[in-house]
């Protein structure tokens, strides 16, 4: 009598497989071995059967839904993909792919990878470099050490009291300076005074301190127009009844009803002079003397 | 090709001893009560428990279709020679195998990284193949002979679950000890 067979009992679907690579040429005599399985007197019971051809079946399907040549054409596939991507390598479709055939590419995947022109190092030795080491003492303590973003953000952010409170008596010195000079050298003094010291909020204190000189040296503009503007219009307030431009439109206002009336009083105001006036009477006298 | 059903419809019989041992027990009846087959076979079964101390395991009709003979098998060809079809079943993950035998060489394909050894879904006569088994004929469909769900040990429930499409075909050899 033939041996039956059992089903696994500890079979699962997803649990391990063993990958067999068969020839495609020889696919047809491992048939032999499916259908002998596939046979139910091969098995105990028809539950046994049942279960073990769906298995057998699904492994004969694989077989004819994979192939060396495909699975390894994937992986240069992907070795392009990432050699683009990372070392910007161009490769170009010579001979697409045909039924028959695969695609023919170039350039050819190296035995070893290389660095494309320009490049020395690989992808880690570029980061390092993109972070860099600045001199020791920088400010905002990204020196002597790889400066990494979040060092960039800790000096970009609001900082520890003690430092804002070194910006607020900076900042109120330099409204009580008088010369552009100073200024500037106050915040240089204080650029200085944080070297290697300030870390957290460095550029935002910085930048504060720079736009409150900006601050400072605007007001001494101010007050430098001010006193521009006091000699004009007498150091009153503004106004536009009382100011240069003002007095000069009053002025001339006046000589125009000065002329006025100069004019009036020798052609009475008006063409053709009327009787009455310096002309007329001087007309009549010389009429008479005639 | 002309197919004519052979006139009598076997009715076999399989006893099994004590021992495992085997043995079938045909019976001959007319094709014209192929329709009541069943039923005059249940009324012999009920019966032979009096004349045999063997148990009735199995029962099976045979309806026979015979050509005429004028098929000519081709030069070359080879029965041992199969073109193996799988399918898709109604239910989700199943496969129903069929395995015709003679496989024609010129059916597979081609070209391509199964070239001589798959075969050619396109090609007309392994369409028209594959179309008849799915959709059936005559009002007659052919399933894999389980049921939707799961195995479960009684051959009494399993309906059959139709073919739904063909997944691949290819050529295969027979195993020997099926021959």
């Amino acid at each position: 009598m033939a041996v039956k067979y059992h089903f696994p009992p500890a079979y699962t679907p997803n649990g391990d497989h063993a990958l067999l690579c068969v020839p495609v040429t020889f696919i047809p005599f491992f048939r032999r071995f499916f259908e002998g399985m596939e046979h139910e007197s091969r098995w105990a019971t028809r539950d046994d059967w049942y279960q073990a051809y769906q298995v057998f079946a699904e492994m004969e399907a694989c077989m004819m839904s994979g192939c060396v040549d495909r699975i390894v054409e994937m992986q240069e596939r992907t070795y392009r993909l990432l050699d683009a991507a990372l070392n910007g390598t161009a490769y170009t479709v010579d001979s697409p792919a045909t039924p028959t055939t695969l695609a023919v590419v170039s350039p050819d995947i190296p035995a070893a990878p290389g660095l494309p022109n320009g490049i020395t190092a690989g992808l880690r030795k570029q980061l390092l470099d993109a972070q860099g080491i600045m001199p020791s003492g920088w400010p905002f303590g990204m020196g002597d050490k790889l400066a990494t973003t979040a060092d960039m953000v800790k000096a970009l952010k609001a900082a520890s009291p003690s430092e804002i409170t070194r910006a607020k008596e900076t900042i109120t010195g330099l409204t009580e300076l008088a010369q552009g000079a100073t200024i500037l050298g106050t915040i240089g003094q204080f650029l200085e005074d944080g070297a290697g010291v300030t870390a957290e909020g460095g550029l935002l204190l910085t930048t504060l301190v720079a736009t409150a000189g900006q601050i400072a040296a605007a007001a001494k503009q101010e007050t430098m127009m001010w006193r521009l503007i006091d000699t004009l219009d007498g150091g009153g307030l503004w106004a536009p009844s009382t100011n240069v431009i003002a007095e000069l439109v009053k002025a001339n206002e006046t000589l125009v009803a000065k002329l006025d009336r100069l004019i009036t009083s020798l052609d009475g105001g008006a063409t053709p002079a009327p009787s009455g006036n310096i002309l007329s009477d001087l007309d009549a006298i010389n009429t008479k003397l005639v | 090709m002309a197919w004519k059903p052979d006139p009598i419809v076997n009715v076999i019989l399989c006893f099994r001893d004590d021992d495992g041992a085997e043995s079938e027990h045909r019976l001959k009846l007319p094709l014209s009560a192929l329709p009541a087959a069943e039923a005059f076979v249940l009324d012999y079964a009920s019966l032979i428990a009096a004349v045999s101390d063997c148990a009735l395991y199995r029962m099976r009709t045979t309806l026979v279709c015979k050509d005429d003979g004028s098929q000519v098998a081709a030069v070359g060809s080879n029965a041992k020679r199969q073109s193996v079809l799988l399918f898709e079943t109604e239910s989700p993950g199943q496969i129903y195998v069929i395995a015709v035998p003679g496989l024609i060489v010129s059916r597979l394909m081609q070209i391509g990284p199964y070239a001589q050894v798959q075969l050619d879904p396109s090609d007309s006569a392994i369409s028209a193949l594959v179309t008849l088994l799915v959709n059936g004929s005559a009002g007659a469909r052919p399933v894999a002979p389980w049921n939707a769900t799961d195995g479960g040990d009684s051959a009494f429930d399993w309906a059959g679950v139709p073919l739904l499409r063909l997944q691949t075909a290819y050529w295969g050899y027979e195993p020997p000890e099926w021959q």
